[in-house]
């Protein structure tokens, strides 16, 4: 490609003839201040901060959005352009309350830092200013109008990058205001860009709200660890308290979602427990952790072969393989990290990228929520629909890319791998309940898409069933998976044949002692009776996690256990890639990782632990399940809703208020015919357990599907399912 | 030179606006004329050399605007700007509402001409009646078989739609009026892209006002050359001249560009109210300078020597104020019509109309400071030429000529709390 010689202040550079005389200056490494323009946002011009003087123009231009020639000469500090800074600082600060004691962005403020560089000290201003009064959005965002510079960079993300989210300029003139026009609570999965985006204290974190000062907190990149995106975070710290979370390495997206940014507060959490616990009668009391792991290594001995381990999906490569090394060491072949009673292990997939979605003429998406389970990937698509890439979902529930897709078919829950078949099959059924003209347009995505997404709903058979199709009709295939580290548990070997036989041989007596890492499996396992019968059973129960679960409760010892800030650690991205968490927060007390707890037990125990390799995992020809769905009433599928669906939801303050109780999504048929409105009480009904839930109205769902939140602390909807997450329940209004 | 009725030659006639009326005139003859007569480029080339310039505000050579379509076969549209917005500025409104034929012919020639198939006439919301006439007018052409589907039958399409805006200024300014008309927010867009290359969405357009394209049919009827031989050296044709404020016959006159001011203001709208005399002027429309009483003697209404007496043509809406006008108050009253309208988009309109509406109510009520006086201009200058679009320099025309000319008044404001006319 070839470039041009642009002259910026006397320092001359080779750019590309496509760069702008920001940009350009970014490369001569010379200062242009900007308000408006965004590295990742289209330029918009709009601040007029960054006006620059160039040769042969008779009007200063604004260097964001002013294309470089060949040849051309720039001066950003002739008094021209100094008078044009000082004048545009000038007016910003006019209505500015200048609050910066009390704002949470002093410190990484563009107004704040702009205005020390290139403003002056006095201004003439001697009017009322106009201020606004604080508009809380719900739990998350606080918007200050009387702060905001009203750059739009919040309102060009909601629309260039997420597209139909609620959140624009309204007004006119100085007038004008930002903000939500329908929503009081505004909470899109991803609000935290917003906050991020804005340039200064106009949207503010509420987690964050009046907690430190940026200058104070020590900034390092890790990994969030709530899904396989597995996206660059900064982890900002302060006397080993983690207090926001940053996204400065646009890895593998420029954005993030709301788990990585207002999910992580459980790490220094009160409630968690930092001491070794041990069982006494009903008691749990704190003991020393060496006479724990004493303990614990001699009880083992007597399980040898007969011990089950359960690792939640989202810890790391390093501990999976210390507890595989632990388990082989003893014989015990039953471990596995599939808590959410998937069928299946993860698939290697075509894609390698992002960018093979993005750049994508079509994609089709498969069963699954795919911006619950995996947000910034949803995000990609939705932009990348906005860019031109048709996109086809078919899911039975899908709260974020459906409505943004370019088509979108809604099977029931029963009907949606058989709808999905028979778009590989490329024919209609009657039996799919489906509408015909809509099976067909997307159809026709499918046919034309080089790339299939399959969500977490898809069993093992119908992944299978997708990636044979898939080989042979020449395109590409990206599996998705629960939890954020599936690939490096597959890797490290720690699969058998899934938790419900693990639980099933518990239950049996086959086994008899249980380790349980990381997961709560009566909020996780669908199926909680089965859990509760084998937690009954189990003789001897080690459980290792951050906080005192239900599960925990029926354990013999309690260790506590890291989080994702508190260790170091290697997870595997959802494209095989390797990714590095970092221990930011230094563990309290008795807290410690999975391998050392278990590097405890083995030297207690003098059990020599194997070295592990890597293991790959076997295909095995699954059957279709034809298990038919019983009972009375609607079908229910039980998802959980995002702001539950981060780690320790429970213990995140402010994410888990923006779903404050739990809901049950209905079809406007079934509500109308239960005489159930928007916001209504409703009792959900189902062998003899009876739960309450909020009545919310989807258009989009077919008469006979409902859809139940699960993931709410003493809510244990589990109850209701036995082994799938789909079932049926009888619902009437409170 | 002074008055000639070209575009107002069919207004007065009863039932002006219906087709037989127009027809029954020669109407779309010219249209006939264009479709089988005669290339587009022929068009395009005729109109160049008519020297007809762009009559919304700008002055631009309407042909040398055309000639920047690319030859390419993506669609094309025309647009044709009825927003009529600023104060002071009726003349638009004459046309739509009394020959809306005429100015149908002259969308559909140009239209063919720079290749476009569809066309859109933007007018204001408050035009309502006028909204009515067109479409009317539009349905009639329609069922006559002169636009629409093989127009004439000659085998070329055109489709005229009409759109009503919701009421703001600034989507008179061509860019925010496409955003308006694509069901965006009325902001006026960065260029370039120029909207000849990426206009309407995203498509090669072309913007004209009402008056401009009216004036067509006439270019097509009698040829370039002819139409160039009215007005003066860089000034070609008819205008229409708004007339308002204190003269005797405030009303709409469509003069040969070149007439002496001082005869539009004595001869034809009939002089100054009895026992006053003439304060200022402002030319060309709320955003033009603003001349003194004796500014304008000898000055031509043509583009180049309003320009040469420091205003502008404009869209040739000429306010008249007289020796009861309060110049600050006169001031005041145009900064807070710049204040309300400006979209709100870039820093130096948004912050610095509202500034300035600001210190000028202190001064109006007699809590001003003579330091006031600078910083209003030295915001000017901040505001000038920084902006996104051209209505924050437009807010300035009135406020720096204010100040410059009449800063007496201005410090009489200032030092004695009251206003030397009584305003
Ligand atoms: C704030 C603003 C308001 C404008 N309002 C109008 C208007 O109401 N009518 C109009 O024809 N042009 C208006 N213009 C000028 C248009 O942007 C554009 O230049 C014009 O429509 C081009 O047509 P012309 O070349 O035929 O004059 C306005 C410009 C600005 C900056
Ligand atoms: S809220 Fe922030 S990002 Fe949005 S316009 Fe205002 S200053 Fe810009
Ligand atoms: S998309 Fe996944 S990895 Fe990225 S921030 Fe959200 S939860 Fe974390
Ligand atoms: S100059 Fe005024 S009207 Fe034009 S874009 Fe800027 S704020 Fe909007
Ligand atoms: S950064 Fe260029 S105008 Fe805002």
């Amino acid at each position: 490609m070839s470039t041009v010689k642009v002259t910026i202040d006397g320092i001359t550079v080779e750019v590309s003839p496509a760069a702008t005389v920001l940009e350009a200056a970014k490369v001569a490494g010379v200062d242009i201040p900007y308000f408006c323009y965004h590295p990742h946002l289209k330029p918009a011009g709009l601040c007029r901060m960054c006006l620059v003087e160039i040769e042969g123009m008779p009007k200063l231009a604004p260097a964001c959005v002013t294309q470089v020639r060949d040849g051309m000469v720039v001066y950003t500090k002739s008094d021209k352009v100094r008078k044009a800074q000082e004048g545009v600082i000038e007016f910003q600060l006019l209505h500015h309350p200048l609050d910066c004691p009390i704002c949470d962005q002093a410190g990484e403020c563009a107004l704040q830092d702009i205005t020390f560089r290139y403003g002056k000290a006095t201004s003439r201003f001697i009017e009322e200013k106009e201020l606004y009064p604080t508009k809380f959005y719900g739990p998350l965002i606080v918007h200050e109008q009387s702060r905001c510079i009203l750059c739009k960079r919040c309102v060009r993300f909601s629309t260039e990058v997420m597209g139909g989210a609620d959140w624009n300029v309204y007004w006119r003139a100085a007038h004008s205001i930002i903000g939500a026009y329908e929503k009081d609570v505004v909470a899109n999965y991803f609000t935290a860009n917003l906050v991020e985006v804005c340039p200064v204290g106009a949207i503010t974190s509420r987690l964050y709200r009046y907690k430190t000062r940026i200058w104070k907190l020590e900034f390092s990149e890790s990994v969030c660890p709530n899904c396989e995106l597995a996206c660059s975070v900064d982890l900002g710290v302060r006397e080993n308290r983690l207090y926001k979370v940053k996204h400065n390495n646009p890895h593998p997206t420029p954005w993030m979602c709301d788990k990585a940014y207002f999910a992580f507060d459980y790490v220094n959490h009160s409630e968690r427990i930092v001491w070794t616990l041990k069982r006494e009668g009903d008691k749990m009391v704190s003991v020393s952790s060496s006479d724990a792991v004493s303990e614990i290594a001699s009880r083992l001995s007597e399980y040898r072969g007969k011990i089950g381990f359960v690792v939640d999906a989202s810890v790391s490569f390093e501990d999976a393989l210390k507890v595989r090394a632990l388990a082989e060491a003893l014989e015990c072949r039953d471990c596995d990290y599939r808590v959410y009673g998937e069928d299946y292990l993860p698939l290697e997939g075509s894609v390698k990228s992002l960018s093979d979605i993005e750049s994508a003429r079509a994609v089709a998406v498969f069963c699954g929520d795919v911006g619950i389970s995996h947000p910034v990937l949803a995000l990609s698509m939705a932009k990348a629909k906005m860019a031109g890439t048709k996109v086809a979902v078919v899911s039975s529930f899908d709260t974020y890319l459906g409505e943004r897709a370019t088509e979108y078919i809604v099977p029931l829950p029963s009907k949606e791998a058989d709808c999905v078949e028979a778009l590989l099959d490329g024919s209609y059924r009657d039996d799919l309940g489906v509408d015909k003209s809509e099976f067909e347009r997307v159809l026709e995505i499918v046919k034309e898409a080089e790339v299939f997404v399959v969500g977490t709903r898809a069993d093992a058979y119908l992944r299978n069933r997708i990636k044979g199709f898939a080989e042979g009709a020449g395109k590409k295939v990206l599996f998705l998976n629960t939890g954020s580290n599936a690939l490096g548990m597959c890797r490290a070997g720690l699969f058998s044949e899934g938790v419900g036989n693990i639980l099933e041989k518990v239950k049996a007596g086959e086994l008899k002692a249980l380790f349980v890492f990381n997961a709560d499996l009566f909020n996780t396992y669908p199926n909680r009776e089965l859990v509760k019968e084998a937690l009954e059973s189990v003789e001897f129960m080690v459980v290792s996690d951050v906080f005192f679960t239900d599960t925990a409760s029926y354990a013999d010892f309690f260790l506590p256990a890291t989080t994702f800030a508190e260790a170091d650690g290697t997870v595997f991205d959802l494209f095989g890639n390797e990714r590095k968490r970092k221990r930011v927060v230094v563990p309290t007390e008795d807290v410690k990782d999975i391998s050392a707890w278990i590097e405890l037990i083995a030297d207690a125990g003098e059990i020599s632990l194997p070295d592990v390799q890597e293991k790959e995992p076997s295909v095995a020809v699954v059957e279709k399940k034809a298990e038919p769905l019983d009972g009375k009433g609607l079908e229910a599928l039980v998802v959980f809703p995002f702001y539950r669906s981060a780690l320790y939801s429970n213990w995140c303050s402010k994410f888990s208020e923006v779903s404050s109780s739990p809901v049950v999504h209905l079809s406007l048929e079934d509500a109308s015919r239960l005489g159930v409105s928007k916001g209504d009480k409703v009792v959900v009904e189902s062998s003899g357990l009876k739960f309450e839930f909020e009545a919310a109205l989807e258009e989009f769902l077919p008469e006979g599907a409902c859809v139940l939140e699960a993931g709410f602390d003493r809510f244990p909807v589990t109850a209701l399912l036995k082994g799938s997450w789909l079932t049926k329940v009888e619902i009437k209004k409170a | 030179m002074g008055e000639m009725k070209l575009l107002l030659a069919n207004v007065d006639k009863p039932d002006s606006e219906k087709l037989e009326t127009f027809r029954a005139a020669g109407g779309y003859e010219r249209l006939r004329k264009a479709l089988f007569e005669m290339k587009p480029e022929e068009i395009v080339e005729e109109v160049k050399k008519s020297g007809l310039r762009g009559r919304g505000g700008a002055g631009f050579p309407t042909g040398i605007k055309w000639g920047f379509i690319p030859k390419t076969d993506e669609p094309k549209y025309l647009v044709c700007n009825a927003d009529e917005g600023e104060p002071g500025t009726f003349k638009d409104r004459v046309i739509i509402e009394k020959d809306p034929h005429l100015l149908l012919e002259g969308i559909a020639i140009s239209a063919y001409a720079i290749g476009a198939h569809e066309a859109f006439i933007y007018i204001r919301g408050e035009y309502e009646y006028g909204a009515q006439v067109l479409e009317k007018a539009v349905e009639e052409a329609e069922a006559a078989g002169i636009i629409g589907k093989n127009a004439l039958g000659s085998g070329y399409d055109i489709k005229i739609t009409v759109h009503r805006g919701a009421g703001a200024y600034v989507c008179g300014e061509e860019t925010a009026l496409l955003n308006s008309l694509e069901g965006r927010r009325g902001h006026p867009r960065i260029r370039p892209p120029f909207p000849a290359s990426k206009g309407l969405y995203q498509h090669p357009t072309i913007i004209n006002n009402v008056e401009t394209l009216a004036s067509v049919p006439f270019i097509v009827d009698k040829g370039g050359d002819w139409y160039a031989s009215l007005g003066t050296e860089k000034s070609k044709g008819t205008k229409l001249f708004s007339i308002s404020g204190h003269v005797k016959k405030p009303g709409v006159y469509e003069l040969v560009l070149g007439t002496p001011f001082e005869e539009l203001l004595y001869d034809i709208a009939g002089g100054i109210r009895e026992g006053h005399k003439l304060k200022a002027v402002i030319p060309g429309g709320s955003s033009t300078p603003m001349l003194r009483a004796e500014e304008i003697a000898g000055v031509l209404l043509d583009y180049e020597s309003l320009q040469a007496a420091g205003s502008m043509l404009g869209s040739g809406a000429v306010i008249v104020m007289d020796d009861s006008t309060c110049i600050v108050k006169a001031v005041y009253r145009m900064a807070k019509f710049y204040e309300h309208e400006s979209c709100g988009q870039c820093t130096p309109c948004r912050e610095g109309t509202r500034w300035i509406v600001q210190i000028l109510t202190r001064i109006m009520k007699g809590q001003g400071r003579m330091e006031d006086l600078d910083v209003l201009l030295d915001i000017s200058e901040i505001m000038g030429g920084n902006c996104l679009c051209p209505l924050g320099d437009a807010a300035l025309g009135p406020l720096v000529s204010g100040i410059k000319k009449f800063r007496d008044e201005f410090e009489y404001h200032i030092k004695h709390g009251t206003c030397p006319v009584g305003g």
